[in-house]
């Protein structure tokens, strides 16, 4: 046997691929892949959804309440039983009789710069002294409370966070914890949901307005609060509004108006709050 | 949020970027070095046969080994972990085994100037890594016994300068009642 020195011309152990080429395949076919997931979970939460009622809702949200529930020591502000919240409640419950929705509202007032409010499932109702001091008219307060009841009817808060929880199983069990491609895939993810929960807040922007119409027997006031936050918002990328989880402020506008005038609504003066 | 996001992907991507930029920059240089010194020591045969190879009056022979240990860039991990969702070859990987094989066997042929041949040429492959989450590297170890006959010019290196390799040099090995 004799040895004989030599160098094979061509490596067989190396795939001679592009792959910044095969990179961007397996990237699409994952959005695709993701965006169908999205979709679909999308359904069965729904689904999922209409089989619990508010009262097994708040039963099992009973284990986590220390989760949901505000620390009084931090959070609630000291405005929490003060005079201010009286008025909201007093807001609030003509409201009431004015959307039909399963919850007993708790309202809770939270310590927070932030002009804004959330509906947190189990009936929870979080306003913000924020809100409270924007210096918003009684009636621009009552079309966000309206709006945030009909987050309630429509039981948005669970959808939103069963369509959170599904997607945080997915990415993850997809592509592995703190991966990457999880990040990169998020905006695909985003996109899903920026889209349906676009959805639920126009839902809720008509249930706001009508409650505000059966409350007041006008609409006056409804718009103030996206105007208020339209001169204090920054103006962002085109494009970019694709990916929020609200509308674009001069639509929502735009859409109450016009569904005011389809519904003959009219406006009239607005109450100051005292 | 929406901001957050642009933010965080445009990070990723420069990432990305940096690691297909520097990784095939990395690579192309260390092949061009390889095929350089594979030429180099092409008249050196190393065999994976226990036997040597052809007519051969041992003088001496030593273990020789050469490892390397390389670190697989961040778009490559990337493309291996979507790789790793849909199946099939991992592409990625291969040119890094192959790079760290041949450097590997390389080393070892360098480890050993003088010497005749080397045989049973083995190879061992280990991943070393942090978890799932950090970038992993590979280390082959290329192992083999390097034998010297009569003519080779043993004089440059001192290992191959050692006496023949006696099994009571190892302590552990000193004979069959031990110590």
């Amino acid at each position: 046997m004799e040895y004989q020195p030599g160098l094979p011309e061509h490596n067989d152990n190396v795939s001679h691929q592009r792959p910044g080429r095969e990179f961007v395949t397996l990237m699409l076919a994952a959005v695709v892949l993701i965006l169908i997931v999205v979709w679909l979970s999308g359904l069965a939460v729904d689904w999922a959804v209409a089989q619990i009622d508010p009262k097994t809702e708040r039963a099992l949200l009973e284990q986590f309440s220390e989760t949901i529930e505000l620390d009084p020591e931090t959070e609630l502000g000291p405005e929490t039983n003060s005079a201010k919240q009286k008025q909201l409640q007093a807001l609030l419950d003509p409201l009431l009789t004015c959307v039909d929705q399963p919850y007993q509202i708790k309202l809770l007032v939270k310590e927070d710069e932030a002009v804004n409010a959330f509906a947190v499932p189990g009936g929870q109702m979080w306003v913000t002294t924020g809100l409270l001091h924007s210096g918003l008219s009684e009636n621009a307060l009552s079309f966000v409370l309206g709006h945030e009841l009909g987050h309630f009817a429509n039981r948005d808060h669970l959808r939103g966070l069963g369509r959170g929880l599904v997607l945080w199983v997915v990415s993850r069990s997809m592509f592995g914890g703190n991966s990457g491609i999880s990040q990169l895939l998020s905006p695909s993810m985003l996109l899903g949901q920026a889209q349906h929960s676009q959805g639920q807040e126009s839902d809720s922007d008509v249930v706001g307005l009508n409650a505000l119409q059966c409350r007041y027997g006008h609409v006056g006031g409804a718009t103030e609060f996206f105007e208020k936050l339209q001169l204090n918002s920054s103006s962002n990328l085109p494009g970019l509004h694709y990916f929020e989880s609200h509308p674009q402020l001069q639509q929502r506008i735009d859409n109450l108006r016009q569904l005011a005038s389809q519904l003959g609504f009219t406006e009239s003066t607005v109450r100051q709050m005292p | 949020m929406s901001n957050q996001v642009l933010i965080n992907i445009g990070y990723l991507l420069v990432l990305l970027g940096l690691g297909y930029f520097f990784g095939r920059r990395a690579e192309a240089k260390h092949y061009k070095d390889i095929q350089r010194r594979e030429q180099l020591y092409l008249a050196l045969p190393t065999v994976s046969s226990e036997q040597p190879i052809g007519d051969i009056s041992v003088q001496n022979c030593v273990l020789v080994r050469g490892s390397v240990v390389i670190s697989v860039d961040y778009f490559k991990r990337m493309l291996a972990a979507l790789r790793a969702f849909f199946g099939g070859e991992v592409q990625a990987y291969e040119t890094l085994l192959d790079r760290a094989r041949r450097e590997a066997v390389l080393r070892m042929k360098e480890s050993c100037p003088g010497a005749a041949q080397i045989i049973n040429l083995r190879m061992e492959t280990a991943s070393i890594h942090r978890g799932a989450n950090s970038i992993g590297s590979v280390e082959v170890v290329a192992y083999g016994t390097a034998l010297f006959n009569s003519d080779s010019d043993s004089t440059s290196d001192g290992s191959a300068n050692a006496e023949p390799i006696a099994v009571s040099s190892h302590p552990s090995r000193s004979g069959p009642t031990g110590d």
